[in-house]
């Protein structure tokens, strides 16, 4: 076995285990530094399959936004750090039954697929002379992708808009109650 | 390209995640917990785009731009979310989900 696969092996089982805490623990903070510590797994098996530039998103967006917004709601709101209440609901058996039955009936379709009889995609003309993943990257965001790069900007401007108006603190209190 | 890897680990490791997100959005009991349960499931999809892209279709790079606006929307879905928590725990001083039952007639 060469490196690689020791460190894909590796990989996949740490990620398993984190994301089995993730959704196990009873401490909610804890519960999201093992979020974080998935979503670092995830990035690794990005690079493992040479998607540098998607890796380095993951990393910024994913482990340096999104986490500390949710470290952010568990310290905002107080008792979720709280140990006393249970912290699943009362159909946690059925839940893991069903969700075992999804992971199977999920690898039974995939191992029964024949994946080598898919065309692969044919290349794209605007990547023509790109020289590694980064490069790639910027040409394909500014040619081919270029309308729904601008799009998702829109979008992402409109939820932050949107999330501020919904987590103001006066959103429809009478004026005369301050 | 790793030796002794192919795109049916990848998929099955990605069918894991999202199975285990998928227990995590249905039994968490707060709003904060189904969250990233969420997250974990966006997560395994992406993870089987990037897979595709870099076994299948290595020629084109769709499987990396739909995992990039992916990550941006999760990114705004969260944003949103996040404040729709904190809403909620003004409102009602809890953010367990069975609780939140406004629209209950």
């Amino acid at each position: 076995m060469s490196f690689l696969t020791i460190l894909f092996y590796g990989v996949s089982a740490l990620m398993v285990f984190t994301a089995v805490r993730t959704v196990t623990a009873v401490h909610v903070f804890r519960s999201a530094l093992y979020l974080a510590a998935t979503l670092s797994l995830v990035a690794v098996q990005y690079l493992l399959l040479g998607a540098e530039f998607v890796a380095v998103v993951q990393l910024l967006v994913y482990v340096g936004a999104v986490i500390v917004l949710i470290i952010f709601a568990v310290m905002l709101t107080a008792q979720l750090g709280d140990e006393r209440i249970s912290q699943t609901n009362r159909l946690a058996l059925p839940a893991a039954l069903g969700c075992g039955a999804a992971f199977y009936g999920l690898s039974w379709a995939l191992s029964s697929t024949d994946w080598s009889k898919v065309t692969p995609a044919a290349a794209d003309p605007a990547l023509q002379g790109a020289s590694g993943n980064l490069q790639a990257v910027g040409l394909s965001l500014l040619s081919t992708y270029v309308y729904p790069f601008e799009m998702v900007g829109l979008l992402l401007f409109t939820a932050l808009v949107g999330a501020v108006l919904i987590a103001r603190k006066d959103l429809d209190a009478p004026k005369a109650a301050k | 390209m790793i030796p002794g890897v192919t795109l049916d680990h990848y998929l099955l490791l990605s069918s894991a995640l999202f199975s285990i997100g998928l227990f995590g959005v249905l039994t968490r009991r707060n709003a904060v917990g189904v969250l990233m349960g969420l997250e974990l499931m966006l997560n395994a999809v992406n993870l089987n785009l990037v897979a595709f892209n870099g076994l299948l279709h290595r020629s084109a790079l769709g499987g990396q731009m739909l995992t990039l606006f992916t990550i941006t929307i999760a990114a705004a879905e969260a944003t949103v979310g996040l404040a729709l928590v904190v809403s909620l725990f003004r409102a009602r001083r809890s953010v367990r989900v069975d609780e939140a039952d406004l629209l209950k007639g």
